[in-house]
């Protein structure tokens, strides 16, 4: 009985549940529809509380840290606690829509997270020297390809020569179309695969621990 | 004339902290990691309230009572921190599992194959070019899909593995456009925060 | 020094250039190029055109939904592309419905709102546009909203939306004319692909993808198959956009320094390559 409701009463929800938009999809039957519209709400709901997992997960991760006085890190897990706590805090009181609220999102949120994915355009210009060499034929290739593209993606490209927009838009709109897209196929098979088996309880790692 | 705006100097601040992680690992960076690490979990938090309570809770208040399955189920996600009772947690993740994976692949057979294969083979046109691209596209999808051949070695070797081979080449091809187009990206992002602070911080224009 | 000890030559230390000189040179020219604009000529793609053309022929009275689903780290490349299409927008007679089903999405929109300010074109919130807010469940909630355009009941600020008149008449997807996404999310949120599952290829709802430069790829088997009617990736389309609705901002001011940094990406390539071919033919007997 425990090993029924452990483990295959949620598996069979999975799979009912898939079943329900399955049919609800390929057939018109109000009723299935009915139950698809619950399930969707439903699903909106539990997504948001999923939402504070993390939190409790940095709170239990940091939160030892600072009681243990881990060295060179618990001063850092502090200002994580701080910050989170600060948004939550402010969050609750005011709403998202609060002058505070999106002073703080304005000033800590926006700045951290922009230059956390600008700074990576310092890594992409010394990758380019250092990963861009024609070691091999496909490697030539590639850089050969890597270097049109800039230079019809580069403004200038049409001035310095009307060859670079034209080829690296032959490269884009046909070749690389192609190549996309059988790549999307590949994986979309895969994703099928793989989601049939999660619906037939075939994948149960979404279980987590035994 | 700098800025005398105390939020665009904490922002000026944190922007050089995470930029100097460049030049080496310091203590700045990883406060200024750290924080950020903190305040996005927070505002995870947030609009997960503000969400449930839109789609749940505010309904429930105005007497539509089916709403309180979905805020127990939520509920029920934090089980998985109890020792004991932590399986309850798979009832609300089969529910989210199963409508994720449903939504996903109901669609995608459509979206991802008969309309790409339609599109893929494509009838003749008085337009020699045209033809030409078409051929060429038909071609390199075909090759590419029969580089990922991997289980059928008969059709990975050989004279069958040129075909392949061919599919590599245009791979090739296609990442080296890919890299142009992420070197473009990534340098904008970058731009956007010099911009930020020449202009808003140190008010240079 | 070389491994029999002979000192290396420049040719060969072109090969081990340190990275912090590449990072320097790159802060460097970012600064000049910023503060020296060029003002170089840009022109118009057909790609460009092709989206802008199709937010135009949306019919007067038509229904908008307009996707926001990126981050602020997105925001130097998708803020230009932003703007331009929302003030295009806004400057037609259309009724436009905000979705945002990324977390810093209601923050995004809330910001550009702020800048834009819907008012000075003569739209009333309730009458002209809705926001309806942060909803969690990505793709679920993308695939119900077709079925039903009512499935949010409330605005991002809990009034109903049978009491807003902007709503009058959208029950479903056949009653939306046009979907813009602005976009980086990945997929099961609010991608580009998404969209196309969901909206575009079931309902064949006209479908415009604006998003990073780097996802073109991806999307490009789409809008060849005719799933996306048009896109928009990268600052140089934000630029040429914001030349079409005669609104100059960020994409044109980047246009030079992006000009000149990918000039100089290139050359750190051939500097590269240069030293690399050097070492390689020394090695040779």
């Amino acid at each position: 009985m425990s090993e029924v409701l452990r483990k295959n009463v949620p598996l069979a929800i999975t799979f009912l549940i898939g079943m329900v938009l399955f049919v609800e999809w390929f057939l018109a039957v109000p009723q299935i529809g009915v139950a698809g519209t619950a399930l969707r709400d439903f699903g909106v709901t539990v997504s948001a509380f999923a939402l504070g997992l993390g939190a409790i997960n940095l709170f239990a991760l940091h939160g030892g840290h600072i009681k243990a006085r881990t060295k060179n890190q618990w001063i850092y897990s502090l200002a994580l606690l701080a910050a989170l706590l600060l948004f939550i805090i402010v969050g609750v009181q005011q709403g998202v829509q609060g002058s505070q609220y999106k002073w703080i999102y304005n000033n800590i949120i926006v700045p951290l997270s922009a230059t956390m994915y600008g700074a990576i355009g310092f890594y992409i210009a010394s990758g380019a020297y250092r990963a861009l060499r024609a070691r091999t034929k496909e490697a030539t290739v590639l850089l050969i390809t890597g270097v049109i593209l800039l230079l019809r993606n580069a403004p200038i490209g049409p001035a310095l020569w009307d060859g670079f927009p034209i080829i690296g838009s032959w490269i884009m709109d046909i070749v690389t179309t192609a190549v996309y897209r059988g790549i999307m196929m590949g994986s979309s098979l895969g994703i099928l695969a793989l989601g049939i088996r999660t619906l037939i309880g075939m994948e149960r790692g979404y279980l987590g621990r035994e | 004339m700098i800025s005398t705006d105390i939020g665009v100097w904490i922002a000026a601040f944190f922007t050089i902290f995470i930029m100097s992680y460049a030049y080496k690992d310091n203590p700045l960076f990883k406060f200024a990691e750290h924080v950020y690490v903190g305040a996005a979990a927070g505002h995870a938090v947030v609009m997960g309230i503000v969400s449930a309570s839109t789609s749940s809770w505010i309904p429930l208040t105005k007497g539509q009572i089916i709403h309180i399955i979905p805020l127990v189920l939520g509920l029920l996600l934090y089980t998985r921190y109890h020792p004991r009772y932590y399986w309850v947690s798979r009832y609300p993740i089969a529910l989210l599992v199963g409508l994720g994976t449903a939504i996903s692949i109901r669609t995608v057979i459509a979206a991802n194959f008969t309309q790409q294969i339609a599109a893929t083979i494509k009838p003749l046109s008085a337009v020699p070019l045209t033809n030409f691209n078409n051929l060429v596209v038909l071609v390199v999808t075909v090759t590419v899909l029969w580089h990922f051949l991997f289980t059928q070695h008969k059709l990975a070797t050989g004279n069958f593995g040129l075909i392949g081979k061919f599919g590599r080449y245009a791979m090739m091809v296609a990442f080296g456009a890919a890299f142009g187009n992420t070197v473009m990206t990534r340098m904008v992002l970058l731009l956007g925060r010099v911009d930020f602070l020449l202009f808003e911080w140190l008010k240079l224009r | 020094m070389t491994k029999d000890n002979k000192p290396e030559d420049i040719w060969e230390r072109l090969d081990r250039i340190p990275r912090h000189v590449f990072y320097t040179l790159l802060l460097g020219l970012m600064i000049v190029s910023l503060l020296v604009p060029l003002g170089l000529p840009i022109k118009v793609g057909a790609a460009t055109r092709k989206f802008y053309d199709i937010v135009d022929a949306v019919p007067n009275d038509g229904v908008v939904v307009f996707d926001i689903s990126f981050s602020p780290g997105a925001d130097p490349e998708l803020g230009p592309q932003f703007t331009a299409i929302l003030h295009h927008v806004f400057s037609k007679p259309v009724r436009v419905l905000f979705t945002v089903f990324v977390q810093d999405g209601q923050m995004m929109l809330q910001i550009y709102l702020d800048r834009l300010k819907p008012e000075t074109y003569g739209k009333v919130y309730g009458k002209d546009w809705v926001n309806f807010g942060y909803r969690a469940g990505g793709i679920s909630a993308m695939a119900e909203l077709a079925k039903d355009m009512t499935f949010f009941k409330t605005d991002y600020k809990g009034t109903p939306l049978s009491e807003l008149a902007v709503m009058k008449g959208v029950k479903d997807y056949r009653d939306v004319s046009l979907i813009i996404t602005v976009t980086t999310a990945s997929g099961g949120l609010s991608s580009p692909e998404d969209w196309v599952q969901q909206w575009a290829t079931p309902y064949k709802t006209p479908l415009l993808v604006a998003m990073l430069k780097m996802m073109i790829p991806n999307t490009l088997p789409y809008f060849e198959a005719g799933q996306v009617k048009a896109y928009m990736g990268g600052t140089d389309q934000a630029a040429e956009y914001e030349l079409l609705v005669e609104r100059p901002g960020k994409g044109l001011a980047y246009t030079d320094a992006l000009t000149n940094v990918h000039l100089l990406v290139i050359a750190f390539v051939i500097l590269g390559n240069v030293g690399y071919l050097v070492r390689q033919r020394r090695k040779k007997p």
